[in-house]
């Protein structure tokens, strides 16, 4: 009788333990804690940008009609407005923004739907943030278009525009047919990488 | 009078000569390109779409490629973003992350017995967050044009360091030596009657 006393007694003590031994597992994360009390410090600081195509790019780059070929340097019809010469493509940063832009711009495949292709080594560009006869610059530009984001301007000022100029080489064995793709323009708060 | 209908047909001229061409655009305002989230739980940020242009737009928020795997309840629907809306009435997006359990416990046995020591490279998820104005075709002939604003997003996946789990241990000896003391319990109520 004592014996079997002395086994639940131990039995007791041994399951209390265990018991002891869940609690501090399961609320350990709990009662650990700092004897310090702090108080946090706290400020959002916004960013924001805002970007618009000029109306013209935003109809689309297009070179017209090629009858003659090999030709280099064809303008796109919007490069040169006839009135003062500057371009009808660009791209406005808002005064609402609080960043200067870079800018990036990449393209597709230029090509027609029955899969003759015009290398995009042979669509070339340039922009810059001032718009004149000079800038962008004219051809030949030797930045050629691509599939991965390239770099142009830099750091554009709130309130500016950056404006664009796009030039088509064609070889005299490209076939006949009616080309497109697509042309994406984005913009990043200065210093930030498009990739 | 002739030089009133003069004065008109000037003032005609020049309206026409320079239409006034309403603009749309696109806009997002963010709070913060870094955060630090815990692994295996649901994180959200909020971001904001404004267009602060004339013409109402259709934005679309989406990710880069290097969140795509981890993100849960990307916004993928456009918005439609009045014109005229400020940086400070931006429409608001949350942008849903689910975050993996990335760094590897050492367990003893399975997934049991576990500790988590934090002594390898934390974890970062690195990309973008783009906002673009819906594209509404092409343009027939050449090249259509899409625009977008990106801004960075970096994701740095906290390691929690634990020591070894024995709760499962704890648990297991305590149903069994509750079994024990019945046992016991009961042998003793049986040898007493």
């Amino acid at each position: 009788m004592a014996k079997e006393e002395r086994i639940l007694s131990v039995l007791i003590v041994a399951f209390s333990l265990s018991l002891l031994g869940l609690f501090i597992g399961v609320f350990q994360p709990s009662i650990t804690g700092a004897a310090v009390e702090s108080t946090t410090s706290q400020v959002v600081i916004s960013s924001y940008v805002a970007l618009s195509k000029s109306t013209n790019l935003t109809g689309g780059i297009d070179f017209g009609t090629i009858s003659t070929l090999p030709v280099r340097g064809v303008n796109a019809t919007g490069n040169y407005n006839f009135s003062n010469n500057k371009t009808v493509y660009y791209v406005s940063i808002s005064p609402d923004s609080n960043s200067a832009v870079d800018f990036c711009i990449k393209a597709d495949a230029f090509n027609t739907s029955g899969g003759a292709e015009i290398g995009l080594g042979n669509y070339t560009w340039s922009d810059f943030a001032a718009n004149n006869i000079t800038h962008p610059e004219p051809y030949p530009t030797i930045t050629g278009m691509s599939t991965n984001y390239i770099t142009g301007s830099l750091a554009v000022a709130v309130g500016s525009d950056n404006a664009y100029r796009f030039f088509l080489n064609v070889t005299a064995a490209q076939p006949p047919g009616t080309y497109n793709n697509t042309v994406n323009i984005q913009g990043v708060p200065t210093g930030d990488s498009c990739t | 009078m002739n030089t009133k209908l003069f004065a008109l047909l000037l003032l005609l001229c020049v309206v026409l000569a320079f239409p006034v061409a309403a603009r749309k655009g696109v806009g997002i305002v963010w709070n913060t390109e870094t955060e630090i989230v815990k692994e295996g739980t649901n994180y959200c940020i909020e971001y904001g779409i404004y267009n602060p242009w004339d013409e109402d737009v259709n934005a679309l928020l989406s990710v880069s490629e290097e969140f795509k795997p981890i993100v849960n309840n990307e916004e993928s629907e456009p918005r439609l973003v009045e014109g005229g809306t400020k940086h400070d009435r931006a429409v608001p997006i949350n942008l849903c992350f689910d975050i993996d359990n990335v760094y590897q416990q050492d367990c003893l046995f399975g997934d049991f017995f576990c500790q988590q020591k934090c002594d390898v490279q934390p974890v970062t998820h690195e990309g973008k967050i783009v906002v673009m104005e819906e594209t509404t075709g092409s343009a027939g002939m050449g090249s259509s044009t899409t625009l977008g604003v990106s801004v960075p997003l970096k994701l740095k996946v906290q390691c929690n360091a634990h020591p070894r789990d024995w709760t499962l241990a704890y648990l297991a000896l305590a149903i069994l030596l509750l079994i024990l003391i019945i046992i016991v319990l009961l042998r003793r109520r049986k040898n007493k009657a």
